[in-house]
């Protein structure tokens, strides 16, 4: 498997494909569901799911180092061997495989209640589905090129969306604290967490590609996990802020109604546009991680030479998965605050915490060694860009 | 001798040499039959007579040898050999060895032992000088044949800094950038490429500066390169650009010997091409293209706004109409509510969906500067943006298009024209289209996804092993920071591009 | 019945983008997962098309229930 077909990123890009899919579907379906969960103390749930997010990030750093050059799955394969390994493998890919359906799902429900009312949803989800495609097949370094070139106008836009807002801010809506008891806080942190942290696994998979020494890798992602953490802080607290707790769970996506509050001298109004470019960025970010990590871990599962063919069948599969799936929005949305973030426990946290033990132990952790000094014979040493 | 011009086909480096014939006559004869008795072929004997066997004689194309230096040349030949004393050296007659010593008047001296050397010496302006009974000919370097003349340039102009511009003849074009660059590490590497051409092509860069890497790229695809002909700079860079696949391009071509001279001292190289005078500039990173060497002659300040401008330029030119047929498409509450009436007002009469509007629009303007560039003069320049207003204006009074329309088709087309390089707009124009249809079938969504879809593009490609959108991706602050966007004044230290050999090594030192 | 359609256009464009380089280097583990997976999403295509009932992926998910919060 030859880890230059894919290329290589610096850790600045890593970090930011990372601020990316953290923020990812989470801004989009986040605040409706914190807020219905929490009311007012939004932002306390969100910190402590910050809080716990940095846990993980502590662990995927680890589990990152131990994999000793490997992605998640190659070293599973190494470690468990073709078999058990195989198994745990498969769980991964299945998982981002159904992860990558729930984005589409996502943005076409966002896209077609919000924005484009009269166009079929299979239409918006094909459309995404072809750049993804081409994203897949043009290769991770220039994805990563992308997302760092994305980067700033993403900032500037933000910041700006953000301070158009403050005016509007009533701090007044962030009391009571804690009025209701723990409970709903922890009942808010928990999808947080798993959408955001949890559900950031797959960079896991980017490991091989990485430019830089292990202590780059931890750095970039514990710097990644609290960028993307602020920017998810920052929108739970417009939220609650300038719509409200009530308006907060009564919309499906509080963002956008944000954005359509934005006033600036009776002209500059309804800047959702910018918004819908924000969290398009986002959503397609995170989708295009799980697509290189799901097509990636299948090539080295089978080992394949060139894993960038099996971007067009995949694709189809995930059409067709989509349409499979035609979505109703009240059973999505249960579906994804009451089972997904378990669900995100087993398979996101459970399992890597599981292979980050295993690698620990001396026999596998020697094999992972060999297997990378042979690779690294046979392949050239990339050109630093 | 057959003339069967089965060398012509051969590769080079490969033909069997047909050497010259010591027979002079036949020589001569062969010369005539192989250029078919052509109107500038020159033959002159430097002994007259039908039936005399000409010892010496020179051989050379009218118009492309300076005839000036001839005619005393041959005057002083007969002079000396009254008084020669030279003595049949090496079995030739005084006349034969006074003429080859004499020779060396005219121009440097090169010694032709193949008829191919003898013709490419001969349609390349020398003089040739046949002896008989010798088995080489010589040259001597005589070119000389009228050219353009150094002037301001048609097609890039420049509000402060040199005006002069490239003019068809190598020779004159060299000259112009030693002129700029004094230092020895200056190279200028011959090439010869083209089968019938024989087109002189100069690779230059400075030895120290330029990345060996990009400098053995280039070099290697252009002796790659087999063609009949090589006319302008343009099949070059069809036939080595690192992507043909893309619209968009990679090197970045130039009039101006300022241009060059700042380009190759930033390290990249340049390629003249004899006969046109464009050159060519590899690599060129995309943001290269946003830039003119004139930036740097302007107040730091205003170059830097300038630069803004031209992104927003970009930005226009590229997704205005789109932006418009979206909006007027599926979002029409985006719009502020005075605007919305006036706007539904002007559409009123309109048959035309938006997009049939903007594309009918669009590509009447295409039409119209495409002609523009071909009208005679006095006419030309005033068809291109001033007939489209005007066509437009008619438009919207027959009720075909609104008048926002025509603003925005406008307000495009001359967005585009604050791209400082030509080349770039290509894409632009293209893409433009591209994204209008998708505008028209997924509205802000579809531009949305689409620039996503670009963005993927740019960042993949390469350009001699540069990355296309460096400085900004893969993030080089050093460079990003000075020459970006902000142009950064020169008393501030500033650093050598990347991209050269020497890399983070202070460039300027001011003494305080 | 669109689906299937989209879905053999989708796997003609691919075949055209990747069969030649993958016959050119006649590997036979890239060309069989190829073909495996692009029947494999031709297939559900398929399904959807003559509404066969088929659970979508995503009702995996489901088996866990609320077991953390």
């Amino acid at each position: 498997m030859d880890k230059l077909s894919n290329g290589v990123i610096t850790t600045r890009q890593f970090r930011i494909i990372i601020v990316f899919s953290l923020i990812g579907d989470t801004i989009l379906i986040l605040p409706n569901i914190i807020g219905t969960e929490a009311g007012d103390d939004a932002w306390l749930s969100m910190l402590l799911a910050i809080g716990a997010g940095m846990l993980v990030a502590w662990l995927f750093a680890s589990l990152a180092k131990r994999q000793a050059g490997h992605s998640l799955v190659g070293s599973a394969l190494i470690m468990a061997g073709k078999w058990a390994g195989g198994f745990i493998s498969f769980v991964y890919m299945y998982s981002f495989f159904i992860m990558i359906l729930t984005l589409l799902v996502e943005i076409s429900l966002f896209m077609e209640t919000q924005m484009m009312h009269d166009t079929p949803p299979e239409a918006i989800i094909l459309l995404f589905v072809i750049v993804l495609t081409a994203s897949l097949r043009y290769g991770l370094e220039s994805f990563a090129k992308m997302s760092e070139l994305l980067f700033p106008i993403f900032l500037l836009m933000f910041l700006f969306l953000s301070f158009c807002l403050l005016p509007q801010a009533q701090l007044h809506e962030l009391l009571p604290i804690a009025s209701n008891g723990i409970m709903p806080i922890l009942k808010g942190a928990f999808p947080a967490f798993g959408f955001a942290f949890m559900e950031t696994a797959a960079i896991l998979m980017l490991v091989p590609n990485l430019q830089g020494d292990a202590k780059a890798m931890s750095k970039a992602i514990r710097n990644g996990f609290l960028i993307g953490s602020s920017f998810l802080l920052v929108v739970v607290f417009m939220c609650i802020m300038v719509l409200g707790p009530e308006m907060m769970s009564a919309q499906y996506y509080p963002t956008f109604l944000l954005a359509r509050r934005i006033s600036i001298g009776n002209f500059l109004e309804r800047v959702e546009a910018l918004l819908a470019f924000l969290w398009i960025v986002t959503v397609f970010s995170k989708a295009a991680l799980f697509a290189y990590a799901l097509m990636k871990g299948i090539g080295e599962m089978i080992g394949l030479r060139d894993d960038k063919i099996l971007a067009m069948p995949l694709a189809l599969m995930l059409l067709a998965g989509t349409v499979i799936n035609t979505p109703n929005i009240a059973n999505y949305n249960m579906l994804l605050t009451y089972y997904y973030p378990v669900y995100d426990v087993y398979v996101y946290l459970s399992l890597p915490f599981i292979q980050f033990l295993l690698l620990g132990l001396p026999a596998v952790r020697k094999k992972l060694a060999k297997s990378r000094e042979e690779r690294e014979k046979h392949e050239p040493i990339s050109e630093m860009d | 001798m057959k003339s069967d011009y089965s060398w012509i086909n051969a590769q080079p480096g490969s033909i069997e040499n047909i050497s010259v014939d010591p027979d002079a006559r036949r020589l001569l004869n062969q010369i005539r039959q192989d250029l078919g008795g052509s109107y500038d072929l020159i033959i002159r004997d430097f002994e007259y007579g039908p039936d005399s066997i000409p010892e010496a004689a020179l051989v050379y194309m009218n118009g492309l040898s300076d005839e000036t230096a001839i005619n005393p040349y041959m005057s002083s030949v007969f002079q000396y050999e009254q008084v020669s004393t030279l003595e049949s050296q090496a079995g030739r007659t005084p006349l034969a060895s006074v003429a080859l010593k004499l020779l060396h008047q005219i121009g440097p001296v090169k010694q032709i032992v193949d008829m191919e050397s003898l013709y490419d010496e001969l349609l390349s302006g020398m003089v040739i000088l046949v002896l008989d009974g010798s088995e080489s000919a010589y040259s001597a370097n005589n070119c000389e044949w009228k050219g353009r003349e150094i002037a301001e340039s048609p097609n890039q102009t420049s509000i402060r800094g040199p005006r002069e511009s490239f003019t068809e003849t190598l020779a004159i074009n060299i000259p112009l950038i030693r002129r700029k660059i004094k230092d020895p590490r200056l190279w200028m590497e011959p090439m010869v490429i083209g089968r019938l051409s024989k087109t002189e092509v100069v690779l230059a860069y400075v030895n120290g500066l330029a990345k060996p890497s990009v400098i053995e790229n280039v070099r290697d695809r252009l002796k790659a390169i087999d063609i009949d002909g090589v006319l302008e700079s343009g099949y070059l860079e069809e036939m080595i650009a690192d992507n043909r696949t893309s619209l968009f391009p990679t090197m970045k071509n130039t009039e101006l010997p300022d241009n060059v001279a700042a380009e190759l001292m930033e390290g990249r190289i340049a390629i003249m091409v004899d006969g046109t005078p464009d050159v060519l500039i590899a690599p060129a990173p995309f943001f290269s293209f946003m830039q003119s060497a004139e930036d740097y002659y302007q107040y730091a300040f205003y170059s830097t706004l300038l630069r803004a401008l031209r992104l927003l330029g970009l930005f226009i030119a590229l997704l205005l109409p789109s932006i418009y047929i979206a909006i007027t498409t599926f979002h029409r509450d985006m719009l502020p509510f005075t605007m919305l009436f006036s706007l539904a007002a002007q559409r009123e009469g309109v048959p035309f969906p938006a997009f049939v509007e903007a594309l009918l629009m669009e590509v009447t303007f295409e039409i119209l500067r495409e002609a523009g560039l071909r009208m005679p003069r006095p006419i030309g320049q005033a068809v291109s943006v001033v007939g489209t207003l005007v066509i437009g204006q008619a438009a919207v009074e027959a009720g075909i298009v609104s008048a926002a329309m025509v603003i925005v088709v406008s307000v495009t087309a001359i967005a585009t024209f604050t791209l400082p390089s030509y080349s770039i707009t290509i894409p632009i124009r293209v893409l433009r289209f591209a994204f209008m249809a998708t505008a028209a079938s997924f509205g802000l969504y579809g531009i949305i996804l689409l620039f996503l879809m670009l963005l993927l593009h740019l960042s993949s490609i390469k350009t001699f092993g540069e990355p296309y959108m460096a400085p900004l991706a893969p993030l080089r602050t050093k460079d990003a920071e000075e020459d970006f966007l902000i142009r950064m004044p020169r008393w501030i230290t500033y650093r050598q591009p990347r991209s050269s050999r020497r890399g983070g090594a202070a460039r300027v030192k001011i003494r305080k | 019945m669109y689906a299937v359609l989209v879905g053999i256009i989708w796997l003609g464009i691919a075949a055209a983008l990747d069969m030649p380089a993958m016959l050119k280097q006649k590997s036979k583990k890239d060309l069989s997962a190829f073909v495996v997976f692009g029947l494999a999403g031709l297939m559900l295509h398929a399904a959807h098309g003559f509404r066969l009932p088929f659970p979508s992926p995503l009702e995996f998910v489901r088996f866990f229930a609320i077991g953390g919060k």
